[in-house]
């Protein structure tokens, strides 16, 4: 089921453009949605959560339009949202903090409950009356995400959230995500492609303002098919390499001829689909 | 682009109007944050903590005038009440600002003006607090005090009112501006207002329009005669508050008729009780003002306790027993057959607000003749403050100089002096010792008495009301008494009753009575 749908979207702050005619459509499962810094996928999400709006385009998300107050309403009552840094008032409890967050999302009867069960599955019941300030990184995190869970949103969007977390809380964020994304829809915006490939069925790839693909994780690993490959030595030319565990280089690019090709990752499309010159500038 | 199969279904009707239970939900928590705030525990501990050492470390507390404490209480109350409410307010509507949670914050349902609004019920309880306070300090106060008086629930309510009005101005700042230092300066800038706009509107109507409202009188007063206009000064400043409520609101984004009719009503009830409130007292009040200060035994209960009828205002005859019990510690010391005469202590008030145009003779001749219209004259007077050894060293004086002397302070008007009588060589010293030995810390509060109203002359005076000097006491014979004081009361006492005929006889000196009462002679004497 379609939840959003974006036609032509554009947005431009003072001389910079922002996002420039993005179209995109949702559906229910979790959709990653990968960019460099700067490619506007923040703003791109503050749009759909309805905190800014668009300059120009068409926006459609569960059905309401975002563009009038009553649409805007309707769609932040079934919304769930994780800003990038989303900030914690420090001197709540855990439980405290999501009380606060549930009434402001008009959360009245059974609201306690409701706090409850989205502690609960964040993993978090046992840290509920701890004050925010003495939970880790990741702790801080799962709060976001249950605040994000509260009133079990049909659209949730997740504004990097796995940034900061060590391995093991990102894969147990990783868990949380994937049993999320069952029955809604949930647009995941990360750095780490392994976030893409281990939960998402769906991905974006936004740069410079524009969507530059948009499907599955597969497809996206699809456009380095053929053009990734081992050898002994760094290749000249390629759009990127790098020195791998058992010491031979993992290139992307043109291979000479007997290359030994292998099967490219999320990772080698996306780099194949981000401009090359900005990659090298990068490396240098 | 991929294909639109099917869309979620939208919200068909849109509930636009925030959940007033939401809205409740909201402002409990806020109280409950609010309350437990360190800056608002700070603020009710000191608040209860200054009433509760007052009454410790000053002594008037003890015997508290109950229409003027609730001022008094009012004023303390905005301070501390009101300077928490000011900033925990400020601090609530900064939160998300603070802690950086907008990201999250502005998307969520509730509108910006209803949590706008949850903030200011928040503080509500915050004033009923407050007001819970201030009934208790009252309640406690007229149990188990000697208090004289009522308060005026208007008054009463001044407190808990700015507590809102101070609260609602930190919501508002919050509404105006980001900065989470703006609020602790506002307050400075209220507690600087407090100390200069006294002088700064000679303490004139204007000081009305100011959240503390107008002086207080010079002297207690009974009830009757204060003429606050509190109930007018109560409702603007809840005027005032629901002013900046309503901006606050707007600010945050609220419109509609309901916000219009608010604001306008508050505007309207702020202009009407605002200028209500700075009209002077009517001509009813100064004429009842006029008459209790010259016919003061018209207004007065009366109790006689063995050879002494003491004369209080409505409300302050619960201090009869306090005055009784000096008084009966001088007469204690005197010889029996210098204690025949009948004593009167009548209360009077003199306020000079109220006495314009009356010069102080007249204003003692009007009294002597009330005393003498009322069949008890010459009483001698005593004014609306005790507690702090004062009022009870002056009592203590005129009555020992009554007893010592043996005049009976009917002398016509005309010989009366300004300045008083004198109590020289042996009478000075007995006046002054049996005035000091009247009650307990006399002596020191002679010694500040002495230090603090220092006569011209030299010596030292005991007023009547604070006003008018009836007995003075050359400094040799003070610095004898003073000695005198420092021994033993039982020797000193039984050397006055043994010498009581050589003391108070007219050509005693200090030095004579220095050696009489066994301490050392005065380096000089006085020529009365």
């Amino acid at each position: 089921m379609t939840t959003v749908r974006a036609e032509g979207l554009s947005l431009r702050f003072g001389r910079t453009t922002a996002l420039e005619d993005v179209s995109l459509t949702l559906h229910d499962g979790v959709t990653g949605l990968l960019g460099p810094n700067g490619a506007g996928k923040t703003t791109l999400l503050r749009i759909l959560a309805t905190a800014i709006p668009a300059d120009a385009g068409q926006l459609r998300i569960l059905g309401a339009d975002p563009g009038n107050a009553a649409g805007r309403l309707a769609v932040r009552r079934r919304l769930g949202y994780l800003p990038q840094n989303p900030g914690f008032h420090q001197h709540f409890t855990a439980f405290e903090f999501l009380d606060y967050i549930a009434i402001l999302k008009e959360i009245v009867d059974g609201r306690h409950d409701e706090v409850r069960r989205v502690l609960h599955a964040v993993g978090l019941d046992d840290q509920r009356g701890k004050k925010i300030k003495a939970l880790s990184g990741g702790m801080r995190q799962r709060v976001g995400l249950a605040a994000a869970l509260l009133d079990d949103p049909a659209l949730m969007i997740l504004d990097e959230p796995t940034v900061g977390l060590d391995p093991e809380q990102r894969l147990r964020f990783r868990e949380l995500i994937a049993q999320i994304g069952e029955g809604r829809t949930v647009l995941l915006s990360t750095h780490q492609t392994e976030d893409v490939s281990t939960v998402c069925q769906r991905v974006l790839v936004l740069n410079q303002g524009q969507i530059r693909f948009e499907g599955e994780p597969v497809a996206l690993a699809g456009l380095a098919r053929g053009r990734v490959w081992t050898g002994p030595a760094r290749a000249e030319g390629a759009l990127a390499a790098w020195r791998t565990g058992n010491g031979d280089y993992h290139n992307i690019g043109d291979p000479p001829t007997g290359a030994r090709l292998v099967e490219p990752s999320i990772e080698d499309g996306y780099l194949m689909l981000i401009d090359a010159a900005s990659l090298a500038g990068s490396a240098a | 682009m991929t294909a639109v199969l099917a869309e979620a279904p939208g919200t068909a009707a849109v509930d636009a109007a925030p959940s007033r239970r939401a809205l409740l939900a909201l402002a409990r928590v806020e109280l409950v944050r609010m309350l437990r705030h360190p800056v608002t525990i700070g603020a009710t501990v000191l608040l209860a903590g200054s009433w509760v050492s007052a009454w410790f470390l000053i002594e008037t507390s003890r015997y508290p005038v109950l229409q003027d404490l609730d001022r008094d209480s009012a004023i303390s109350m905005m301070i501390l009440l009101g300077g928490a409410a000011l900033i925990v307010g400020n601090l609530a509507v900064l939160r998300a600002h603070r802690d950086g949670t907008t990201g999250l914050s502005q998307v969520l349902i509730l509108p910006e003006y209803t949590r706008t609004l949850a903030h200011l019920l928040a503080m509500l309880p915050l004033a009923l607090v407050g007001a819970v306070l201030i009934v208790a300090r009252m309640a406690v106060l007229a149990l188990y005090a000697p208090a004289a008086g009522q308060p005026n629930p208007y008054e009463l309510a001044i407190g808990p009112a700015t507590v809102l009005l101070l609260g609602a101005l930190g919501v508002l700042l919050g509404r105006l501006t980001r900065s989470a230092v703006v609020a602790p300066l506002a307050l400075l800038v209220l507690l600087a207002g407090l100390v200069v706009l006294e002088p700064l509107t000679n303490r004139g109507t204007a000081l009305w329009l100011a959240p503390q409202g107008g002086p207080a009188l010079e002297m207690p007063t009974p009830v009757a005669l204060i003429a606050r206009p509190a109930g007018a000064h109560l409702g603007y400043l809840l005027g005032l508050a629901g002013l900046l409520a309503v901006t606050a609101v707007l600010r945050a984004g609220a419109r509609g008729v309901r916000v219009a009719v608010a604001g306008a009503v508050a505007l309207a009830v702020t202009v009407a009780l605002g200028t209500a409130q700075l009209s002077p007292p009517s001509s009813d009040v100064a004429a009842a003002r006029t008459a209790v200060m010259n016919h003061p035994s018209q207004h007065q209960t009366c109790q006689q306790i063995e050879h002494v009828t003491y004369c209080a205002f409505t409300g302050f005859s619960s201090w009869v027993p306090a005055w009784n019990t000096v008084v009966q510690a001088v007469v204690d010391q005197v010889p029996a057959t210098a204690r025949s005469a009948q004593l009167t202590v009548r209360q009077r008030i003199a306020i000079l607000n109220f006495d314009r145009g009356v010069r102080p003779e007249q204003r003692l001749a009007i009294w002597r003749a009330d005393d003498a219209a009322a069949g008890t004259p010459g009483a001698i007077g005593i004014a609306t403050r005790w507690g702090d050894g004062r009022e009870a060293a002056y009592l203590a004086a005129q009555v020992a100089y009554r007893l010592v002397t043996g005049q009976t302070g009917e002398e016509p008007a005309g010989q009366q002096s300004l300045d008083g009588a004198t109590a020289c060589g042996g009478v000075g010293v007995l006046v002054l010792w049996l005035a000091g030995q009247a009650s307990t810390g006399a002596e020191s509060r002679l010694r500040l008495l002495a230090k603090d109203a220092r006569d011209p002359r030299g010596g030292i005076s005991f007023d009547e009301n604070e006003r008018f000097p009836r007995v003075y006491v050359p400094a040799a014979e003070f610095g004898v008494a003073m000695q005198a004081l420092a021994r033993s009361r039982t020797d000193i006492a039984a050397r006055v009753q043994q010498s009581w005929a050589t003391l108070t006889a007219p050509g005693t000196t200090a030095a004579q009575a220095a050696q009489i009462l066994g301490v050392p002679a005065p380096a000089t004497s006085t020529a009365c």
